[in-house]
């Protein structure tokens, strides 16, 4: 305890304070050369500490102009390793600007999806699709089986051939020809809101007035495949189109869910011209 | 620089070491020139010729300092002390005796603040 107290009095640590503070200069400094260490390009960690030295230095040897040289530019150094390293960082791994993948449209992934849905109705299955828009859907469905992946006819064909198939959930899919996940249900408390509305229309069975209601709300497509008679119920935008042929309902799908898709993506990228176009004569005119 | 060096540098001990020693180092820069008050126990002698007495007293006192960090850290405590002439105390008995600054011997850097007890009772027995 003597020995301790002798100890902290030679180190110039009078009390608890002195203490704190010194902890805290250590933390700070520990974590910095620690993350300065996470740098495998330079060895940064060796520059900081040196630097930190010969401040140190010309303290200790009593050399006062440098010492108020090296304490006055000490912060901007510290700027200095922050830049070197995050300019490291960002060159090795992370990019200046969120860089999105261009998207490829396979336009015939809807012949796909009905090919496979005319094999389930052979098969005696009931089908329905849930076709997403730009609307997110992420929250408001609940999905079972999560595939995400390229729509393609054999992954689908045995999907929907397996035992994990639920004929009385949807297959959701996005409006780009991609199988985000089988056995989806909407989540949506509407049924008293809504059957008190149509207490009239006793025809229209929970998951059509369940479907009326999600599309009306969002910019999905929902539609099902009559078993028997190869007919489609298309839902779009709140409206029930029944007993579709087919060539019709690959019209109306086409209109509703691809062509919206390519519509909003040629806006953005006229968007985008526009503005470069408008950069450009701004420098121009500047210069 | 050689790949060992770079790994004993990287190491976590290291870096902890390291920090400790920097950030003791920078805390110490910063802190020298700081005035702070310190009270150490400062022991309390009598000065005596005529060693016929014993004396029964408090053996130290308490007193306040103030100086610079640096100049504080040079102090040594061992040297310090508060020194009364007791040498005109011939009879036994008990002397109530005031403690004056002038009797604490401290360097001229370091300011003496407080100091407690102000009085002490110096009690003479004939052995």
């Amino acid at each position: 305890m003597i020995l301790s107290y002798e100890l902290f009095y030679r180190l110039a640590i009078f009390n608890l304070k002195d203490l704190i503070e010194i902890l805290s200069i250590t933390s700070g400094l520990y974590f910095f050369s620690v993350w300065l260490k996470q740098d495998k390009q330079k060895p940064l960690v060796l520059y900081f500490y040196s630097i930190c030295s010969l401040v140190i230095l010309a303290n200790l040897i009593y050399l006062p102009t440098l010492s108020n040289l090296l304490s006055t530019i000490f912060p901007v150094v510290i700027m200095l390793f922050i830049l070197i390293h995050q300019r490291s960082l960002q060159q090795n791994f992370v990019a200046l600007k969120n860089i999105q993948p261009a998207q490829i449209f396979h336009t015939n992934w809807l012949e796909t999806l009905l090919r496979s849905c005319i094999i389930a109705a052979n098969n005696k299955k009931p089908i329905s699709c849930l076709i997403e828009g730009q609307d997110s859907l992420a929250n408001l469905v609940s999905c079972d089986l999560i595939v995400k992946a390229k729509l393609e006819p054999e992954l689908l064909d045995a999907l929907v051939t397996s035992n994990n198939y639920d004929e009385n959930k949807m297959i959701w899919l996005s409006n780009t020809g991609f199988l985000i996940g089988l056995n989806t249900n909407l989540i949506m408390n509407i049924k008293d809101h809504v059957l008190n509305n149509n207490n009239n229309n006793n025809k229209i069975d929970n998951w059509l007035i369940q479907a009326i209601w999600f599309t009306k709300q969002t910019d999905c497509l929902i539609f099902r495949m009559h078993q028997l008679s190869k007919k489609f119920d298309i839902i779009i935008a709140g409206k029930l189109i029944e007993n579709v042929s087919m060539d019709y309902a690959i019209k109306l799908i086409q209109k509703h869910a691809i062509q919206d898709l390519i519509k909003h993506n040629s806006y953005l990228d006229r968007k985008n011209y526009d503005h470069q176009i408008q950069k450009k004569s701004g420098q121009q005119l500047h210069t | 620089m050689t790949i060992k060096s770079k790994k004993s540098l990287g190491s976590n001990c290291i870096l902890k070491i390291s920090a400790l020693i920097f950030g003791y180092a920078f805390w110490l820069i910063l802190a020298q020139d700081q005035t702070i008050e310190i009270t150490p126990m400062i022991p309390l002698s009598f000065y005596m010729p005529e060693n016929n007495f014993k004396i029964v007293a408090p053996s130290e006192l308490t007193a306040k300092l103030s100086g610079k960090r640096l100049n504080l850290q040079k102090l040594n405590l061992n040297n310090i002390g508060a020194h009364i002439d007791a040498s005109n105390l011939n009879q036994p008995g008990t002397y109530r005796i005031e403690i004056n600054p002038e009797h604490i011997f401290l360097p001229s850097y370091v300011k003496l603040l407080y100091y407690h007890p102000v009085i002490v009772n110096l009690e003479l027995i004939d052995e």
